[in-house]
């Protein structure tokens, strides 16, 4: 897609205005060109050659969440998602990628590169962190200071390397999936990943565990399709003959991207089949479980919840109820909604750490949403919300902690298992020896 | 000017933007072409680059940076989220700095005693209902763009929407402003209470389309949440009948919170976006929603239930749940998105006839639409008469836009020609300037051109809008010509300005020795309004009638009662007093809490101004926006600004009446006991005066040495089911309160109501009583009566209080001893009413000394009223204000 062809979607906009009332950026800058409207009246004006495609005229574009609030809140239905990474798509081809995101796209495109810069970013977060060399570049030092905050360590070795260990013949299967491992579970935290396989295997799933490269979600939100494109047809590679009823992923990001794989591959002749067929087995976990008919858990696991919604797994998908399922089938866990549990974190990828400070007040909002409920743990069904949360609820002092949603089934179920189990454990004990036992693992 | 041609005229000049970072800082000025290509819009049409984007956070910003602009002659326009409707924030000629309120959105102040809010320009609609409503309470007005459009914009454009008909349009439900003006100066008018004495420049302000001053902050009023709501879905095949059914339904007197009319081309659009059930075979549906309590909502479902059947509704269905209701509703919310999605542009207009003339508009609205091939749907507020004829076009194309165009003027020349408005509620703008002809004398849209300069003498501020620039130059640019003043009128006016005489128009001249005016020189001339020729016009199915000023009240009322009508006003003097006098000295009585001010109900106001132009605002619509809401000043103006010489007014069926008296035995426990009534959601008396003296014994109450009596009087009205309960419920309330109710029997109510009409004059009469007027917050009644017992007891004085207790307005007879009171005492007084908003003058002075004539308590707008008086009546010739 390029500019004139979003023409259309541009001039549907009627200026009413209606985003200001969702847009987070919006909500915290209150400048114009911080929200939908803006940002199509700016897109207009290129297409229209009023107003020239520069990197200086893109930042307002840059700067959308692409969460999608104001899609679903559009009047008239335009899709300014698709707007901003047309318009981006437009920078990339006239003027190349902006230097960070061209980092980041040879970072995630090359799987060599990808395990050097997090093992690079291991052996920082063990050594170098105390002694992080003082820049005189403000907004280096902040972006490494956020890094700090945001990834406070990383795992050894992959998921996917150890997946054997994880995965245990199901004995006569009832279903059979294959689980795409996301960038951040594979990397960062382990922990929804290992969830996932166990909360499957539970249910009598049969999971695999494929080769799989990123989804390429980052690069499409760069406007670089064409290397999102060469993500998706690599993992449809990996992905090919496996006899599975489903894709399972427990990354609202990638499931999303993965469900657009047939859009995304459309004009691909070799591919196109194939994508649309893979797309259309893509599930988000919570989802496949409600599909499924999950084993309600008997454990119990005592502790107040409350729940984000991803953009992606929320409005993208329009997954909202199945995580919900998931969390109140769990004895002993008593949920509380926030108010607008569906707004974005900040996170959006990379966007917490290419715009830190704007990430960084609308996380706040989120925060204290959060704290008002008072829960004792907040799940979400995102590794990078995950990330963005723990973050800003360390940072807040807000003392609730963030887990996958998957990962308080997965202690449901253990508990049901030790129900002969000595009592006295409390569920928060069990959980932190829930996360040391699955990171000890990682290493 | 000259300095910018000089400089690049599309560049913000660096040293005026250097001047504007020093008062907002590097990120309150946006002005590269990017920030300007995001201030060039509004919620419908596309105007040139603003020059820059300021985005102040204080009043004192916002007036600092007025002072800037001013003086460096660049025209400013004030913009809030950018969602009106008639080009309002744009421009397309010369330059402009867009002054956007985006920044200062906090709600400054929730005032739960008095039902206020205090807010900054910049919040949204939206965020104060969701701030209020965890208290039981919500602010009236809704347009369609609440969720996104600001207060201070809402403010600025006189804003309706849905629920207006029953609960009338934003300028019900403000109390008093903060403007920052185009001089740099940051005035306030109004206060807490309903009442505040002098020039309502309030009123004026509200719809002034940004063209007299930025609101800075808006005191706003908020009204109990409705116990109960139901919705109704008629249904018919003819759109006729539907609109038939509308106007039956206003002529008999039946208010629901809102009627929505939604035809055909609506109705399938929506069914095609969102399924919520809408009939797809039928012409036209009503949405109807009525509330308050659950015995109200019974009785008017059954009525409105009724009336639909009776005038062809094929069915009436009945939101069983709240889901049901919620989906009716959301029908309507995306009703005007569902259509946006037929075709890429479209255009919305809010057009407004009587809404007997709904079948005759709709059709030739259908007609415009067929004629230009253009589809037009309709989905709008019928129970005012509100029109939103929503065009669909593609703005790309140039033939279809000349087209939208065309058939818009087409619409406003046909609603014009109906006696209705061009702009109900969206606003003049840019947009319906080509209309303004059609509804004024080039006369009167150059009076209005000269009332924005009082204001904003630079008149740099949102420059030409609202009047078209054109007129004030070709005297041919109207269709509209007034007949002349008459004769009668005209004669003493022309007499007077040779002999330089004061004229004081006068009707039965009861209030000539009271209110606010400045003492009638000696040989003044009394023009006696009552030689006028008589008019009374009554519009029985619009239920408005136009009326002559000398016209008395009483006359209006028994000629009116027959009919089974009334004009809601019972003001002082009520037996004697004229409809000019009325309105003159804008005083509504006891009727304020049900039906508002008596500026509320004046649609439509003919002047004579001293140099004999005469000239006429507003209309025959109960929503009308069109130009500059000049009556609003001339209502209340004690004569001092020009000759009323006639009023369309609004009037109302009788209702069932029911009137109860609650007695305690202190003020606390009144003040205790009107807290509660007024946070009651749902009954709400029709009046509610509280007194500390019987009015039917007023003489008794001039003994200094008496004990004075605490009376709550509450008159309700509706059907004797309905009341019955309403008043149970007050029982409990005053129990509550330590007070005990009783039930006055038909006689006794009139003998209450009409002795209250003419407590001042018993008073007055004997020359002995000092008479003040006070706007205070409504809760602070009891605080109000310490004060002046405390002041008058000092003094050895007797003292009676009438107070309408629901709306912060309250009449102090103090019966001075032989020991004067001090006068310091009364000013300290007036000065801390003022502190808290409220007011204290003089209405009548009797033995104390003039030296009271200037009791007032604190106000900055006084220059601005003495402006506006200079503007009117530049000579003088109609004696002054006392302000």
């Amino acid at each position: 897609m390029n500019l004139k062809d979003i023409y259309e979607e541009v001039a549907k906009c009627n200026r009413c205005g209606g985003c200001q009332a969702v847009c987070p950026t919006y909500a915290e800058t209150r400048v114009e060109w911080s929200v939908a409207r803006g940002r199509i009246a700016l897109v207009r004006a290129m297409i229209e050659g009023k107003l020239p495609v520069s990197p200086e005229t893109m930042a307002p574009i840059y700067e959308c969440l692409l969460c999608q609030k104001c899609v679903v809140n559009c009047p008239s239905g335009v899709r300014t998602d698709q707007i901003m990474l047309a318009a981006r798509e437009e920078l990339m081809k006239t003027q190349g990628k902006p230097t960070v995101a061209k980092a980041a796209v040879r970072v995630i495109r090359d799987p060599k590169r990808f395990n050097a810069a997090v093992t690079l970013l291991g052996y920082y977060t063990k050594t170098l962190r105390p002694v992080t060399i003082v820049t005189r570049l403000e907004r280096v030092a902040r972006v490494v200071a956020k890094a700090n905050g945001l990834v406070p360590r990383v795992e050894g070795r992959s998921l996917q390397s150890m997946a054997p260990k994880y995965l245990k013949p199901v004995a006569d299967p009832a279903h059979r999936v294959a689980y795409f491992i996301g960038c951040a579970t594979n990397r960062l935290n382990h922990a929804p990943g290992v969830a996932t396989i166990e909360v499957l295997q539970r249910n009598r799933v049969a999971v695999e565990v494929p080769e799989a490269v990123c989804c390429g979600l980052p690069a499409a939100s760069y406007g670089d399709r064409e290397t999102a494109s060469e993500m998706a047809r690599r993992n449809l590679d990996h992905f090919a003959d496996l006899d599975v009823e489903a894709v399972v992923s427990d990354c609202g990001s990638c499931t999303s991207t993965l469900s657009e794989y047939g859009e995304l591959l459309a004009d691909d002749p070799v591919y196109r089949d194939r994508a649309k067929a893979f797309s259309a087995k893509v599930r988000d976990i919570s989802q496949y479980l409600v599909e499924i008919d999950f084993a309600r858990p008997r454990g119990e696991v005592k502790t107040s919840v409350t729940y984000h919604d991803p953009c992606h797994l929320c409005r993208y998908l329009k997954v909202t109820a199945e995580p919900r399922t998931v969390l109140q089938s769990i004895p002993g866990v008593d949920f509380r909604e926030m108010k607008e549990a569906d707004a974005c974190c900040g996170a959006a990828g990379s966007y917490m750490l290419t715009h830190p400070q704007l990430s960084e007040e609308i996380l706040g909002r989120k925060v204290a949403h959060v704290a008002e409920t008072k829960a004792e743990v907040l799940a979400t069904s995102c590794p990078a919300c995950q990330l963005n949360l723990s973050y800003g609820l360390k940072k807040q002092a807000v003392p609730a902690r963030v887990v996958h949603t998957v990962e308080l089934l997965a202690q449901a179920y253990r508990a049901e298992e030790g129900v002969a189990r000595p009592a006295g454990r409390d569920a928060t004990r069990e959980a932190k020896a829930t996360r040391q036992e699955v990171a000890g693992s990682g290493r | 000017m000259n300095e910018l041609r000089e400089a690049n005229p599309r560049n913000l000049p660096p040293h005026i933007l250097h001047e504007l970072n020093r008062v907002v800082g590097h990120d309150g000025v946006l002005c590269r072409v990017f920030d300007r290509t995001v201030y060039q819009y509004d919620g419908t049409s596309l105007g040139h680059l603003p020059l820059a984007a300021v985005l102040p956070r204080t009043p004192e910003q916002v007036a600092a940076c007025l002072a800037i602009l001013t003086k460096h002659g660049l025209p400013v326009i004030t913009r809030g989220a950018g969602t009106n409707l008639s080009g309002a924030t744009t421009f397309v000629a010369g330059q402009a700095v867009i002054v956007e309120t985006s920044r200062m959105n906090r709600l400054v102040d929730l005032d739960q005693a008095n039902a206020r809010a205090l807010v900054e320009p910049g919040l949204r609609n939206q965020e104060l209902q969701d701030a209020v409503a965890p208290l039981g309470r919500f602010y009236p007005p809704d347009p369609a763009s609440m969720a996104v459009s600001t207060l201070g914009g809402n403010v600025a454009e006189n804003s309706g929407g849905p629920k207006c008909i029953k609960y009338g349009v934003t300028n019900r439900w403000v109390s008093g402003l903060e403007v920052a003006l185009s001089t740099g100066e940051v005035v306030h008018t109004g206060g807490v209470s309903d009442y505040t004495p002098g020039y309502d420049l309030t009123g004026v302000l509200i719809g002034s389309e940004g063209n007299f001053g930025v609101i800075t902050k808006a005191r706003l009023k908020l009204h109990n949440r409705p116990g109960e709501t139901r919705t109704l879905l008629a249904i018919f095949n003819h759109l006729d009948d539907a609109a038939r059914t509308v106007s039956y339904m206003i002529a008999e007197g039946v208010t629901p919170a809102t009627i929505e009319l939604i035809d055909d081309v609506v109705l399938q659009a929506v069914e095609q976006n969102v399924k919520v059930g809408y009939p797809l075979d039928a012409e036209a549906v009503l949405l109807i929603e009525v509330d308050g309590t659950p015995e109200a909502v019974a009785e008017d479902a059954a009525h409105v239930d009724r009336i639909c059947r009776e005038h062809g509704a094929r069915e009436v269905r009945t939101a069983a749940s709240e889901q049901e209701r919620e989906l009716l509703w959301r029908g309507r919310r995306e009703a005007v998105g569902s259509l946006a999605r037929l075709r890429p542009s479209y255009a919305e207009e809010d057009v407004g006839v009587p809404p007997s003339l709904l079948p005759e508009m709709l059709r030739t609205i259908k007609d415009i639409g067929k004629r230009h091939d253009l589809v037009i749907g309709n989905v709008f507020h019928a129970g005012d008469g509100n029109f939103h004829p929503v065009v669909l076009y593609d703005e790309r194309d140039s033939d279809e836009s000349r087209r939208m165009h065309e058939a818009n003027f087409e619409i406003m020349k046909a609603a014009a020609a109906m006696g209705g408005t061009i702009t109900g509620e969206h606003g003049v703008g840019r947009l319906k300037l080509p209309g303004m002809p059609l509804m004024f004398s080039r006369d009167e849209m150059v009076f209005m051109a000269g009332v924005k300069r009082v204001f904003d003498p630079s008149g740099l501020l949102n420059p030409g809008k609202v009047i078209p620039p054109t007129v004030l130059e070709d005297p041919s640019a109207t269709a509209v010509v007034r007949p002349p003043v008459p004769a009668e009128v005209a004669e003493v006016l022309a007499e007077a300005g040779a002999k330089g005489l004061s004229v004081v128009p006068t009707g039965a001249g009861t209030k000539l020795a009271v209110g606010p005016r400045q003492d009638i020189p000696a040989g003044a001339v009394r023009l006696d309004l009552r030689r006028l020729p008589r008019v009374l016009d009554f519009d029985r199915d619009n239920l408005i009638i136009r009326v002559s000023a000398g016209v008395g009240l009483a006359e209006l009322q028994s000629e009116l009662a027959p009919e089974g009508f009334f004009f809601p006003a019972d003001p002082d003097f009520a037996g004697r007093a004229t409809i000019g006098g009325v309105l003159a000295t804008g005083d509504a009585g006891s009727y304020r809490p049900r039906y508002g001010e008596v500026k509320d109900n004046v649609l439509g106001l003919s002047v004579a101004l001293a140099d004999g132009r005469r000239l006429h605002f507003g209309g025959r619509t109960v929503k009308n926006v069109a130009g500059f809401d000049v009556k609003r000043l001339l209502v209340g103006s004690w004569g001092t600004l020009g000759v009323i010489l006639d009023a369309t007014v609004r009037v109302y069926p009788i209702p069932e009446t029911q009137t109860v008296s609650v007695a305690f035995t202190s003020a606390d426990g009144a003040g205790r006991f009107i807290a509660a009534v007024r946070a009651n959601g749902g009954i709400t008396p029709a009046a509610l005066d509280f007194a500390d003296f019987d009015p039917r014994a007023a003489a008794a109450a001039m003994d200094a040495g008496r004990r004075p009596t605490f009376r709550v009087y509450a008159r309700f009205e509706g059907s004797s089911t309905v009341t019955a309960a309403h008043i149970s419920r007050l029982a409990a309330m005053a129990e509550t309160a330590g007070g005990s109710l009783e039930r006055l029997s038909a006689a006794e109510a009139t003998a209450l109501w009409t002795a209250r009409t003419e407590t001042a004059a018993a008073f007055i009469a004997t020359g002995r009583a000092v008479w003040l007027k006070a706007g205070y917050a409504p809760a602070g009644l009891a605080e109000l009566h310490r004060d002046l017992a405390a002041l008058t007891g000092a003094a050895g004085a007797g003292l009676a209080v009438l107070a309408h207790a629901g709306n912060g307005a309250a009449d102090a007879f103090i019966f001075p001893s032989d020991r004067d009171a001090s006068d310091d005492d009364l000013a300290r007084l007036a000065e801390e009413l003022g502190r808290r908003g409220g007011s204290l003058y003089p209405m009548a002075r009797g033995p104390w000394s003039a030296s009271l004539g200037t009791l007032y308590g604190r106000r900055d707008d006084a220059r601005l009223s003495a402006e506006v008086k200079r503007y009117f009546d530049p000579d003088d010739r109609f004696g002054v204000y006392r302000v």
